[in-house]
């Protein structure tokens, strides 16, 4: 049990973590990296070759119960902060952590195609917040006797993604379909399968307790010792599978366009490495039984305890095999081109763990000034958490392309931060042959509008 | 168009550094868990059929209808034999005087003895007759001179026995060990403690004419190993003693014990062969150290018609012989007893007495009652010391409150008064807990239904604060039968007891003091 907390929290906690909302990159085809959140997103470069382990770092950090400032505010009182914390906490609060290292990463483009190859190292955490914890802790108003965990969820993982991508234009370029498929190593999961945990007071004389648990885990992290083990064994270890991600880009005309993809498409068959820890029983406790025709009353409490533990039947079983799917993830999105330079997007993205959903919302512009220097600017509502403001740039200085953004650039006030996250890195780019001035592509569209070509917004992205 | 992305994008760098909240970390020294609970704590049981079974050495037995009696029995309190009864003390020396003209010496004379005692036959399992010679002058030759009992047979012929006066002495000294010896003391005919002696001078030519030979003759370590007769008015005291008497069960408790039908029994066996009357004294002590005298009358132990037949006699001490009821009622622990004994307390009986020295008078005390009783403030006092390491936590609690529920089958109330002892002594706080509801019982005392009652106890700040200064608790129980005590019910073994407690707890603990 030790180890199946470590495995817990050490991979969460430790990287620091989740499932990224990507809600700033995702219309920003600045960066390559774009192809991440829609395999058919165009992209504007010819070719890139991300630097190993530079091109792509993100951390993602979401709190949709509470910030700092709602517990430790100055000049509050702590325990009343607590109360209505905990008084605000659902079955919907989650706590999600992301880490994500791009470890290589090459693009380059072929007639109307472009393809992507690469790999990927990231880490997740998700867990619901314990709200019943919560409010018995610091509510005043619950009893422990009276806890029900049955909605408690959590999952960890930590993966390595090798992947293939390409994305072909077709109807004159007006639609761009994407592919990626992704052969997906796990060192290390656990998850929750169910978590039927209650304890019930019958009256005052009567606690019932009853366990449906089972927590599945796979990885070397959760056995005593892996010394032993090859490291390729713990590195791409017999738990993978062959997940896709799906996308498609629509250019209406000049002004709209639309795009959507479907992300994580497949599960993963764990086979090694694997142990379950079960609890499944009931048990009635009616306090310490005492015959008081007995003289000996010694081994009263000892016996209470070893009729607990016999009735919840901890187990740890080794070996079972198990698949699970990853968590899906979809965008779709409606863009407004106002000029070449000026593009203004509403989002919507979600998240499907567990069969139920966790929704973004973000609307968000994007500011071409120059192939030097593109940026963008978001408001997003992250599963329930208001006023995001996600900002982003890429400054690119000859063949190399630096970038930074956030989903929350207000988390620079951490006292108040639930969600924020932080992308940066640097590829090798190159855009091509400049086709003409600024000012000449200007005069041609408006030619083309004039010739009513099909053509015309094939400009907006040649920088 | 450019001039307005800068202006949004530096409008969001505004808004990312303005409006801080200031954080405060040291607040986490004022959290505080604030939580509850309501956990069952211990449910007791308790069914008499049990409690019998287990109890080893139990003064509980069970009848056949499964009716709960008190049974007690200590052999032997007393016991007396033939010592205790009759002794023959030894005998003051009788001059017996011979001389060569009258060398034969008859003597009838009565056997000494106790507090009147009139022998009529008695064999001595041993004894030894004492004879000292002296004469006028040295003898010079030797001189014999022999003894008879003529009333006492040995080996089926009449006792004599010789002694030596050697040549060239003046005295002699010598022992003669008669055990078996058969007195006649009526000497054949209506005597009594007759002993009829005889002396004679056999060697009488070797005695000077003038020479006068006295011999003492005494008869000393006698053993009566029969004897018939009138053994007197003698009184005899029996050593004290004590035992434990435990009622298991209601032995810790003090008074109050009220047995409806109280009696004991003083059981005598005697192959004695005279009336006996036996004084006892027997004195309860309960755990309070508290005594109670029995009180009890004197009585008689009828004599054992014929040598070796057993006469029993039973005595029942009852309320109108004793004070029975208050001896129970106190709930004795320990049993002292002393006692004596007075042979023919009615002077002398028609009939002879007879004894033999495997004659005893032994007395047993036996108690076998039935439970049917009433309790009327039958109280337990006990002091639990030095409670204050177990309470550290307890000013984390706001608010305790303990359930008691009770299904009582047993047939009495029981109360506890609760008390929070300081150091200095004084009772600084407490509370009252009517624990048990006596259950109901029909017209015979038998319990017909269960009571059944909830009773919560509220510890609010006021009893925790005292609880926080108590360095030991008292509780002082009381029990009553149905109706207050006034109820006689009984007890049998399908009465059971079932507690439950639990405790609702709401806490407050304070992270930051830890």
């Amino acid at each position: 049990m030790k180890k199946l907390i470590f495995t817990l929290f050490g991979l969460g906690l430790g990287f620091s973590a989740l499932a990224q909302s990507d809600l700033t990159l995702y219309n920003f085809n600045a960066i390559p990296q774009v192809h991440h959140t829609n395999p058919a997103y165009p992209q504007q470069t010819k070719w890139y070759i991300g630097l190993p382990a530079l091109s792509g770092f993100s951390t993602h950090y979401h709190n949709s119960g509470f910030s700092p400032a709602d517990i430790f505010e100055k000049g509050t009182d702590i325990n009343q902060n607590l109360e209505t914390l905990s008084n605000n906490l659902d079955e919907r609060s989650q706590l999600n952590l992301n880490n994500r290292i791009e470890l290589l990463g090459v693009g380059f483009k072929t007639g109307k195609g472009f393809v992507t190859l690469g790999a990927l190292q990231q880490i997740d955490f998700k867990m619901d917040l314990p709200y019943q914890l919560f409010q018995i802790l610091f509510s005043g108003r619950r009893s422990i006797t009276n806890l029900d965990l049955n909605t408690f969820d959590l999952e960890v993982m930590n993966r390595t993604d090798l992947y293939l991508g390409y994305q072909h234009k077709f109807l004159n370029e007006q639609l761009t379909l994407g592919v990626k498929a992704k052969y997906v190593f796990v060192q290390t999961h656990a998850y929750i399968d169910r978590m039927n945990l209650s304890l019930r007071n019958d009256g005052n004389y009567n606690v019932r307790a009853v366990s449906d648990i089972l927590v599945r885990t796979s990885g070397p992290s959760a056995f005593e010792s892996f010394d032993d083990e090859e490291i390729l064994d713990i590195a791409m270890p017999d738990n993978r599978g062959l997940i896709f991600d799906f996308g498609a880009h629509y250019k209406i005309n000049d002004k709209f366009d639309v795009s959507a993809s479907f992300l994580d498409l497949g599960s993963i068959t764990y086979n090694s490495y694997n142990r379950d820890y079960v609890s499944e029983g009931e048990y009635e406790f009616e306090g310490i039984e005492f015959d008081l025709s007995e003289d000996d009353f010694s081994d009263a409490s000892s016996a209470a305890a070893d009729s607990l533990e016999e009735a919840f039947n901890f187990q740890e079983l080794d070996g079972n095999t198990y698949s699970r799917s990853l968590m899906n993830r979809a965008f779709v999105s409606f863009n407004y081109n106002l000029s070449p330079e000026h593009s203004f997007g509403a989002l919507f993205h979600t998240r499907i763990w567990n069969g139920e959903m966790y929704n973004d919302y973000s609307v968000n512009y994007v500011g071409r000034v120059s192939r030097t220097f593109q940026f963008t600017a978001a408001y997003s509502m992250i599963n329930g958490t208001m006023h995001n403001i996600g900002a982003g740039f890429d400054l690119k200085l000859g063949a190399f392309q630096l970038y930074l953004m956030t989903d929350n650039a207000l988390a620079a006030d951490y006292a108040v931060v639930q969600t924020t996250n932080l992308r940066f890195g640097i590829n090798f780019t190159f855009y091509g042959r400049r086709q003409k001035g600024k000012d000449a592509q200007e005069a041609e569209v408006e030619k083309q509008k004039e010739t009513q070509t099909e053509e015309s917004a094939s400009l907006m992205y040649n920088f | 168009m450019r001039k307005y992305g800068l202006w949004v994008f530096l409008t969001f760098l505004i808004l990312a550094a303005c409006s801080k909240k200031e954080l405060d970390f040291e607040m986490i020294d004022d959290l505080k868990v604030k939580s509850s609970a309501t956990l069952p704590l211990a449910s007791l049981s308790l069914s008499l059929e049990d409690l019998v079974a287990d109890i080893e050495d139990s003064t509980l037995v069970v009848d056949p209808d499964n009716a709960l009696r008190i049974y007690y029995r200590q052999d032997s309190v007393f016991t007396y034999s033939i010592n205790d009864i009759l002794t023959v003390p030894d005998q003051e020396p009788l001059p017996l005087p011979v001389d060569k003209s009258q060398p034969n010496f008859d003597l009838n004379v009565s056997l000494g003895t106790i507090a009147g005692a009139q022998l009529y036959n008695a064999i001595f399992e041993r004894g030894h007759i004492a004879v000292s010679i002296n004469a006028g002058d040295t003898v010079q030759s030797d001189v014999r001179l022999a003894f008879t009992f003529r009333n006492a047979t040995l080996n089926g012929v009449q006792y004599r026995d010789t002694f030596l006066l050697s040549a060239g002495n003046i005295t002699a000294v010598d022992t003669s060990y008669i055990g078996g010896i058969d007195f006649d003391f009526t000497n054949g005919g209506g005597s009594v403690n007759a002993l009829n002696i005889g002396l004679e001078l056999i060697d009488t030519a070797n005695v000077d004419p003038n020479n006068i030979i006295i011999c003492g003759v005494a008869l000393e370590n006698l053993a009566v190993e029969v004897a018939t007769g009138y053994f007197g008015d003698r009184v005899q005291a029996a050593p004290p003693g004590d035992f434990d008497f435990n009622i298991n069960g209601i032995d810790q408790f003090a008074g109050g014990f009220y047995l409806t039908d109280p009696n004991l029994k003083l059981i005598t066996r005697s192959t004695v062969g005279l009336p006996l009357e036996i004084t006892t004294e027997f004195i309860g002590e309960n755990a309070e150290l508290n005594r109670v005298d029995l009180d009890n009358d004197p009585f008689e132990i009828t004599a054992s018609p014929a040598p070796g037949v057993v006469a029993n006699s039973v005595l029942s001490v009852n309320p109108n012989n004793s004070q029975i009821t208050e001896f129970l009622a106190n709930i004795p622990q320990k049993i002292y007893y002393s006692g004596s004994v007075q042979i023919n307390p009615q002077g002398q009986p028609a009939d002879p007495n007879f004894i033999s020295n495997t004659s005893n008078v032994v007395v047993d005390f036996e108690v076998d009652v039935p439970m049917e009783f009433r309790l009327e403030d039958m109280r337990l006092d006990e002091v639990v010391e030095d409670i204050g390491a177990d309470i550290e936590n307890l000013d984390n609690i706001d608010e305790l409150t303990v359930f008691f529920r009770s299904e009582n089958r047993l047939p009495f109330d029981l109360n506890l008064s609760v008390s929070f002892i300081a150091a200095n002594g004084d009772s600084i706080n407490g509370f009252e807990l009517p624990l048990l509801a006596a259950a109901p019982v029909d017209g015979n005392g038998r319990v017909s239904a269960a009571n059944i009652q909830e009773i919560p106890v509220v510890f609010d700040e006021s009893l925790i604060n005292s609880f926080l200064l108590t360095q030991d608790l008292r509780f002082v129980a009381s029990a009553n039968t149905t109706n207050n005590g006034q109820t006689a019910v009984k007890l049998y073994t399908d009465y059971d007891l079932k507690i439950q407690t639990a405790m609702q707890v709401k806490g407050n603990y304070k992270i930051g003091e830890e």
